[in-house]
């Protein structure tokens, strides 16, 4: 078969040192200007899929190929890489290992990749700029890549793509950290792509309402070969959807724009500041502002009271502060002004070890998190500084692996589970502690229906057992399930705080 | 030489970031200055005598100049890398022909301290997120070295086939020259001063070595 498009004929991949095949008898065929949408449960296959219809697997990972993989008619393992990069830009799913780290600022992170083509400068500036318009990031080109938060990393890491002018985008989970809005702004900006340069895209999405606007055709992955496939509009329609692991009720809601909400604030917390004032507050915030070395002011003035029991979600557009302010909760971070109080005690005044043992952190991205070499040390890591061992240790580590269904997987590596299982070893190495306040930065990114299921028992267990929890989120049908309270940041600040259905209730 | 380097700190606002450096190099310093003074062998002229311990004055003045050189040295190393930022530096050796590859390994091996340092600082935050204590005292510190040591080369390991997978999708091993977009400012003044500040130091060595000038 030659002609244009990105086609996988028959494709069956294993990576090195693994016996069975992560992608099996796989067949597809993407046409420029069309959109393909693949989604499938954790570790079905998807991350690999992008790997090798992207060249870079088995090129860079090694392993073993065997059917074809043509671009245009020619098979992808005879273009030199940067010939390929032209071709296929391909995104992968971490953020933070996509970018160069060699440039210093946004704007030559993204001309990075043309650069290397040796184009113009000319050429190179007007598809920078091109492409920081596409990404909505016009207003970061002057900023250092490394001090940006999850979200605007992965957009930058979008934009970079984008700017080398592929004829093929391979993205997995563009959207993963980003909040509703980004979410929008790529999905439109994507299908604008599609629609004017006549790009052909292939993207891994748990977002089906991304789907449903960008993608013309969508399979399904189960274990590494294609469960259903079809037209975008039944295939959402088909019932075994659900059954694959597919998160059908996952939608990049939009959260209010800030003028829309605050209303019912004050009476709000009137009522429970009020019935509660004899309480000492789990959490308590008083005007704190954080900067971060080199001037950038994260928090601008907070100040918020969690009750003992309460299960708050914290929402607002990527780089609001959001991180910066659970960071606080268990002083990792320390305020630059304004004060801390952690049952009554001011966190300045305590090691962050002590403090662990009251509040646990699942950080945003799991890799800043994980280090051991197993996955039961990694679990048992905690619960052993707080002093156990034996059997209740053991029993400490299990119950942790199982709460997040890793039970079996307690003999592997970190790195051989795929980034959304990562995630979830994350919070359970968090679990361990038993802390009486959880704190999780975006604990459904990346998960499918089971993942989410799973974090979401997470989060009413804790509950029930009258623990505090505060968990970053930009999945709000997250929020509205597991969550009575939310506050929405913006630009550092606390701009609505009430009831998920008041505060959230937006545009829908 | 110890002068000039102070002179250029001033001159670039630099002097309290160096102070940390030169502290850093106190111990050093005081080996050297201890060492010489009282162990300079076959000096005879002696300061005092302490029991066991004869101070003299050749090993004083030897251990005054190792001192000088060392602190020269490494304030003038401290200075380059505190005024200079990498980029600025990789964007000029690439303008000057030498290969992206070469440019990127110099730039990898500038920045790999700052990054393993953020890497270990990584790994710390996580650590002490779940109960291990490393504030405080030195020996708590320290001991908070220990369990770092291995997570923070693998992560660095385990990081490396998705780098070079980032780095391949963005068309890194093109052939030909890359693009520079910056060109750094670089008026005849600069120039003039370059090539006076390699014939001068050119000159010296030339001069020491003939005899005629004994440099410190």
């Amino acid at each position: 078969m030659s002609g244009a498009g990105l086609t996988l004929e028959r494709v069956t991949y294993s990576y090195p040192g693994t016996r069975s095949a992560a992608l099996r008898n796989v067949s597809l065929s993407l046409r420029p200007g069309r959109a393909l949408g693949v989604v499938g449960a954790n570790e079905s296959g998807k991350t690999t899929l992008c790997l090798v219809a992207g060249g870079l697997a088995p090129a860079v990972t090694g392993g073993r190929l065997e059917g074809s993989v043509r671009v245009d008619g020619i098979e992808i393992a005879d273009l030199p890489p940067h010939s390929l990069a032209q071709r296929c830009g391909v995104l992968l799913a971490n953020p933070a290992t996509a970018l160069s780290g060699t440039a210093a600022t946004v704007f030559e992170e993204v001309a990075f990749g043309p650069a290397n083509l040796g184009l113009a400068a000319g050429e190179i500036v007007d598809r920078v700029c091109w492409a920081l318009a596409v990404a909505g990031l016009e207003s970061l080109a002057s900023r250092d890549p490394a001090g940006l938060s999850g979200g605007q990393t992965q957009l930058v890491a979008l934009a970079s793509v984008l700017a080398l002018r592929p004829r093929y985008l391979i993205l997995d989970e563009p959207t993963s950290e980003l909040d509703p809005a980004g979410t929008e702004l790529v999905a439109g900006a994507l299908s604008n792509v599609a629609a004017e340069t006549g790009a052909g895209i292939l993207i891994v999405e748990h977002k089906l309402d991304v789907l449903a606007r960008l993608a013309h055709r969508m399979l399904t992955l189960e274990d590494g070969a294609v469960a259903l496939e079809g037209g975008t509009a039944k295939l959402l329609r088909d019932p075994r959807l659900e059954a694959l692991g597919v998160r059908v009720g996952a939608s990049s809601e939009r959260p209010p724009a800030a003028s829309r909400v605050g209303g019912g604030r004050p009476l709000e917390r009137a009522s429970r500041v009020l019935s509660t004032e004899a309480v000492v507050p789990a959490i308590e915030m008083a005007d704190v502002r954080f900067d971060y070395p080199g001037g950038v002011r994260a928090l601008d003035g907070v100040s918020l009271r969690i009750e003992p029991g309460e299960a708050l979600a914290v929402v607002g557009p990527n780089g609001s502060g959001k991180t910066t302010l659970v960071r606080h909760l268990n002083g990792l971070l320390r305020p630059s002004s304004g004060r801390v109080l952690m049952d009554g005690r001011d966190v300045r005044r305590v090691h962050v070890a002590e403090l662990a043992r009251r509040v646990g952190l699942a950080f945003q991205d799991p890799d800043r998190q994980l280090f051991a070499g197993r996955v039961r040390a990694e679990v048992a890591f905690g619960p052993r500084n707080l002093g156990l061992r034996g059997a209740e240790l053991e029993e400490r580590v299990a119950e942790a692996l199982d709460l997040v269904g890793l039970g079996t997987e307690a003999g592997a590596h970190p790195y051989d589970l795929g980034r959304s299982r990562r995630k979830l070893l994350a919070l359970a190495s968090v679990l361990a502690l038993r802390a009486p306040v959880l704190a999780l930065d975006e604990p459904t990114t990346g998960q499918d229906a089971r993942g989410v299921d799973r974090v979401e028992g997470v989060v009413a267990r804790a509950a029930a057992e009258g623990r505090t929890v505060v968990a970053v989120s930009h999945d709000m049908a997250f929020v509205r399930r597991c969550f009575p309270r939310a506050i929405v940041m913006g630009e550092g600040r606390i701009v609505a705080d009430g009831p998920p259905d008041r505060v959230l209730a937006g545009r829908r | 030489m110890l002068a000039l380097v102070l002179v250029s700190a001033l001159a670039a606002r630099v002097v309290r970031r160096l102070v940390p450096f030169a502290l850093a190099a106190l111990p050093l310093v005081f080996s050297i200055l201890a060492i010489n003074t009282f162990l300079y062998p076959g000096a005879h002229d002696t300061i005092a005598t302490w029991g066991p311990l004869a101070p003299t004055w050749t090993g004083a003045s030897a251990a005054l100049l190792a001192t000088l050189r060392v602190i020269a040295f490494g304030l003038s190393a401290a200075l380059f890398a505190l005024t200079t930022p990498v980029d600025d530096l990789l964007v000029e050796l690439e303008r000057r022909g030498l290969g992206r590859r070469a440019a990127f390994v110099v730039g990898a091996a500038m920045t790999a301290v700052p990054r393993t340092l953020a890497r270990a600082r990584d790994v710390a935050e996580a650590q002490r997120a779940r109960g291990l204590d490393t504030e405080g005292g030195p020996v708590r510190r320290a001991r908070g070295l220990v369990p770092l040591a291995g997570p923070v080369v693998l992560g660095s390991l385990a990081e490396v086939e998705e780098r070079t997978m980032a780095l391949e999708a963005r068309a890194f091993t093109a052939p030909g020259r890359r693009t520079l977009l910056r060109r750094l400012p670089d008026s005849g003044r600069q120039r003039a001063f370059r090539w006076a500040a390699l014939l001068a130091t050119a000159g010296a060595t030339a001069a020491s070595l003939a005899g005629v000038v004994r440099l410190p």
